[in-house]
């Protein structure tokens, strides 16, 4: 995931970042509101903020109210020394979805960012029937816990497909979405075997003449 | 005497002694969970002295600001 920082405590910092890094995230720092704001448009998407409240530029809850302006479906935490529950309630009112005190254990941390991934990744995860489930972030295909091997095309029919649930994809539909031209409808039908080849049950109905379509 | 003893450390001292520990305590606690690489434990343990250092300071200037008031 990607996790941006916004913290004055350089020591700090450094430490959340290399302790989340090291973890798998990709992680960016900025220790100021005005050194993000300048970095904001060349970072595309944030899934974690993590924002200090006392920020030598902005006030951090205030800055929160902010972004959710811009970055919706991000998740973000407040991290402070204060305790008292007047920051507390606010950070919440604000819409933060979680409130980290100063000093916190390396657990603590690493536990509210393993949840949030758990939440955002049942959130992209369609089940398909009792087997098949879909992560429609990653374009993977799960056979209950194990990870079915497809191409990224037989990937990319299911996600359309998918975002069409219990309704009809036509050939040409199908087509401009995935070879991004009108390709034969037979080019489409030896994807669809080929994909249906590496399921153990039928997921993908044709509707003859007209394209395909998936119910989950 | 218990809240007398909490009176003496006013909120913004507090806060600065948790946001200094913060730093400590993680760097301390890393170094001592992962193998990280040199150059990142010699960083970690620098910053966790430099942080105990801080705090050392902290609590003197409490200490000055708790003699003069006896005083």
């Amino acid at each position: 995931m990607h996790i941006v920082i916004i913290e004055d405590n350089v020591d700090l910092c450094f430490a959340m970042a290399l302790l989340l890094k090291h973890n798998g995230h990709q992680v960016s720092c900025f220790n100021l509101k005005e050194d993000f704001l300048r970095e904001m448009d060349n970072i595309k998407e944030i899934d974690i903020f993590i924002i200090d409240v006392n920020l030598p530029d902005s006030d951090g809850l205030e800055l929160l109210d902010d972004l959710k302006l811009y970055f919706e479906d991000s998740v973000y935490i407040v991290i402070s020394a204060y305790t008292d529950m007047i920051y507390i309630a606010k950070a919440y009112g604000l819409g933060a979805d979680d409130y980290l005190k100063k000093p916190f254990e390396i657990e603590e941390l690493l536990l509210k960012i393993k949840k949030i991934e758990t939440d955002k990744g049942a959130l992209n995860l369609v089940k398909i029937d009792n087997i098949y489930s879909f992560d429609l972030e990653n374009r993977v295909l799960y056979n209950n816990n194990s990870l079915v091997s497809i191409s990224a095309n037989e990937a990319e029919i299911l996600f359309i497909l998918l975002q069409h649930n219990s309704n009809v994809i036509t050939f040409e539909e199908l087509s401009q979405a995935i070879w991004r031209k009108i390709v034969p409808n037979n080019t489409i039908n030896v994807a669809i075997k080929r994909l249906r080849e590496k399921l153990e049950t039928q997921i993908i109905y044709t509707v003859h003449n007209v394209g395909y379509m998936i119910r989950a | 005497m218990s809240s007398k003893q909490v009176n003496c450390i006013n909120p913004m001292a507090t806060h600065e002694i948790k946001n200094i520990l913060s730093s400590a305590k993680l760097s301390l606690e890393m170094l001592t969970t992962y193998d990280f690489d040199s150059e990142d434990r010699k960083k970690l343990t620098l910053q966790a002295f430099d942080s105990v250092n801080q705090l050392i300071s902290v609590f003197e200037e409490l200490l000055k600001i708790e003699i003069s008031t006896k005083d």
